[in-house]
């Protein structure tokens, strides 16, 4: 079984689009979607029904204050380096804002009577769909949470499992946006790692730090450049770089409204017009993935 | 205008929806100074629009080298062994679980630390010191009229709010602030728009871009941040956006164009609102809807 990764540095580069269509073109894989905070896979692979109950992601700990036995010393006020705690407005006892709370603890160690309980947080849920593509292991980090780096794992963790019962040869992972720890998290693992890019100074630019993201990493990667024609000065810069650096260009797809459409739509650019230009190169991407 | 200074942060739900874009022609459509700060440490690119204007590679390198620049970093322990007994107190303390006893040794997991403080004030040994972890830098230049501050997060690390946290708190003598946000609704989210005085959300009028603004709007209803929307790549057939906006009462603060040609614009790093003449007197518009909507 191998696991292959979608990411791209900057967000809007097409990366969910060219994963929902390599995942249509594979026919046999089951397919993540990583970006935790923003999931939008779901929403074109429309889940037929739940092929697992959905599941509560706890993760770390979330202060919380007894105001009966405060005593007002201050010394959380102190303690917390997340701003998460502030007096009241009639400055009677602490207040915890519970979005900036990191549930490090550090108040509930400094209180001296034992007003603050830490308890253990719900962060997300996770959903194991069937769609008309397969599997599709998605979830939903609760807005403004943190720990979407463990989330992304605990799914992985999951379709691992899925894919080796079910005895498929392919996970696909779309990824985050970004270099941080969510797509660390996704890159964990994988065997071969795709950077959907674009012709812009700033696709090139995130292009380049997720490329030393893999290498830090050292995990394989190869290059997509979405929107090729947009400029076709950095495309060449993107081909050089690829050249340079010894990587595999899997493909060019057109700047091209119809993947715009095929949003819309709520379909797949190969369900918008199997016989376009665009679904054709998919395919051939695919089957360049698969001799990887 | 109020006595301190007016925070506008621009943010989106999902990425690439024109939030830099717009950022920068908001702050460049102002006639005073402003400052701009890139939050999307992960990624940054404020500075691809307003350090190289001939969009040539080593020119921007030699632009970059004369930024303000500063290293950021974090407090991590370290522990003193000969100090240490092995008590354990330093592991219960740490609620990420970033210190572990083996044997009567202390073992630490850097990248699991939050940098609370906690296991430096617990220890009854005094045998952790606090130690500094390089995680990133902070720049700051001069574009026009436009004060830019931007992070950018090391290859490999893993948490950017404490750098975002950071560029932030940099001293700024401007009346107007614009922050640029990094993507998504989890924690670099928050740290970039918290404390700001109003969010202008981008959002794109497809299915994608219509879910990823519900996430944004929940989480700044939830942080009690006011905002409005600013549709982009707008095009005469996709009302989801407005009709979303109708039925919660949110605040359109404009439209901006589907167009090949801002793209292309945009893919040579110049800043669409700045280049193509149409698009001046909306952003004009914009920008005084923007303020007066955020000064209310």
């Amino acid at each position: 079984m191998k696991q292959i990764t979608i990411i791209s540095g900057k967000g809007g580069s097409g990366k969910t689009s060219v994963t929902l269509a390599l995942w249509q073109a594979s026919r046999h894989a089951l397919a993540v979607d990583c970006d935790v905070d923003a999931s939008n896979m779901y929403l074109i692979a429309s889940p037929i029904n739940a092929k697992a109950p959905e599941k509560v992601f706890k993760s770390g700990f979330i202060a919380a204050i007894d105001k009966t036995k405060c005593i007002n010393c201050g010394n959380c006020l102190s303690k917390c380096r997340f701003e998460a705690m502030s007096q009241s407005p009639n400055g009677e006892f602490p207040e915890i804002n519970e979005i900036l709370c990191e549930g490090c603890g550090a108040c509930f160690l400094a209180c001296p009577a034992k007003a603050i309980t830490m308890s253990e947080k719900e962060t997300g849920k996770i959903f194991v769909s069937t769609t008309r593509f397969g599997t599709l292991v998605h979830a939903r980090l609760n807005t403004g949470d943190g720990s979407s780096g463990k989330l992304v794992s605990q799914l992985k963790q999951m379709a691992c499992e899925i894919a080796k019962n079910e005895k498929l040869d392919y996970i696909i992972n779309d990824g985050p946006p970004g270099i941080g720890c969510p797509t660390i998290a996704t890159l964990t693992g994988s065997n071969a790692v795709i950077i959907v890019t674009e012709p812009t100074v700033s696709g090139l630019h995130d292009m380049k730090r997720a490329a030393e993201l893999c290498n830090h990493f050292k995990v394989k990667y190869s290059i997509i450049i979405n929107k090729h024609d947009l400029n076709e000065l950095i495309t060449k810069q993107i081909e050089e770089y690829s050249v340079a650096q010894n990587i595999l260009l899997l493909g060019k797809i057109p700047y091209n409204l119809s993947f715009v459409s095929a949003l819309k739509e709520c379909k797949t650019i190969i369900e918008h017009d199997s016989s376009s230009y665009e679904a054709r190169e998919i395919r051939t991407i695919w089957e360049k993935i698969k001799a990887l | 205008m109020q006595d301190r200074a007016l925070r506008i942060a621009v943010a989106s739900g999902k990425g690439g929806t024109g939030k830099t874009t717009i950022s920068l022609g908001l702050a460049a459509s102002c006639d005073c100074e402003v400052t701009l700060i890139d939050c999307d440490v992960e990624e940054p690119n404020v500075h691809l629009f307003t350090l190289n204007s001939e969009n040539n590679q080593s020119n921007l390198q030699n632009q970059e080298n004369k930024c303000e620049r500063a290293c950021f970093s974090v407090d991590i322990p370290a522990f003193n062994e000969t100090l240490c007994d092995g008590c354990g107190i330093c592991k219960s303390a740490c609620f990420f679980n970033a210190i572990t006893i083996i044997g009567n040794t202390p073992l630490f997991f850097p990248e699991l630390c939050h940098s609370c403080g906690s296991c430096f004030d617990q220890c009854p040994k005094n045998a952790i010191t606090v130690v500094s972890k390089g995680i990133g830098e902070t720049r700051k230049w001069k574009h026009g009229k436009i004060n830019c501050i931007d992070g950018r997060l090391n290859i490999g690390e893993a948490k950017s709010p404490p750098l975002i946290k950071q560029i932030k708190k940099s001293a700024i003598n401007d009346n107007l602030i614009f922050i640029d946000c990094p993507p998504g609704t989890s924690c670099p989210f928050v740290a970039a728009v918290n404390n700001a005085d109003y969010v202008v959300l981008v959002t794109e009028p497809t299915p994608f871009g219509l879910n990823d603004l519900k996430l944004a709007v929940e989480a700044l209803e939830k942080l009690g941040i006011k905002f409005g929307i600013i549709i982009n790549k707008a095009d005469s057939n996709s009302n989801i956006i407005t009709d979303y906006c109708v039925s919660k009462n949110i605040t359109v603060l404009g439209r901006l164009p589907l167009s090949r040609e801002i793209a292309q614009v945009y893919s040579r790093g110049k800043i669409p609102a700045l280049e193509i003449p149409a698009l001046k007197s909306e952003y004009k518009k914009i920008l005084e809807n923007v303020i007066k909507e955020a000064s209310k």
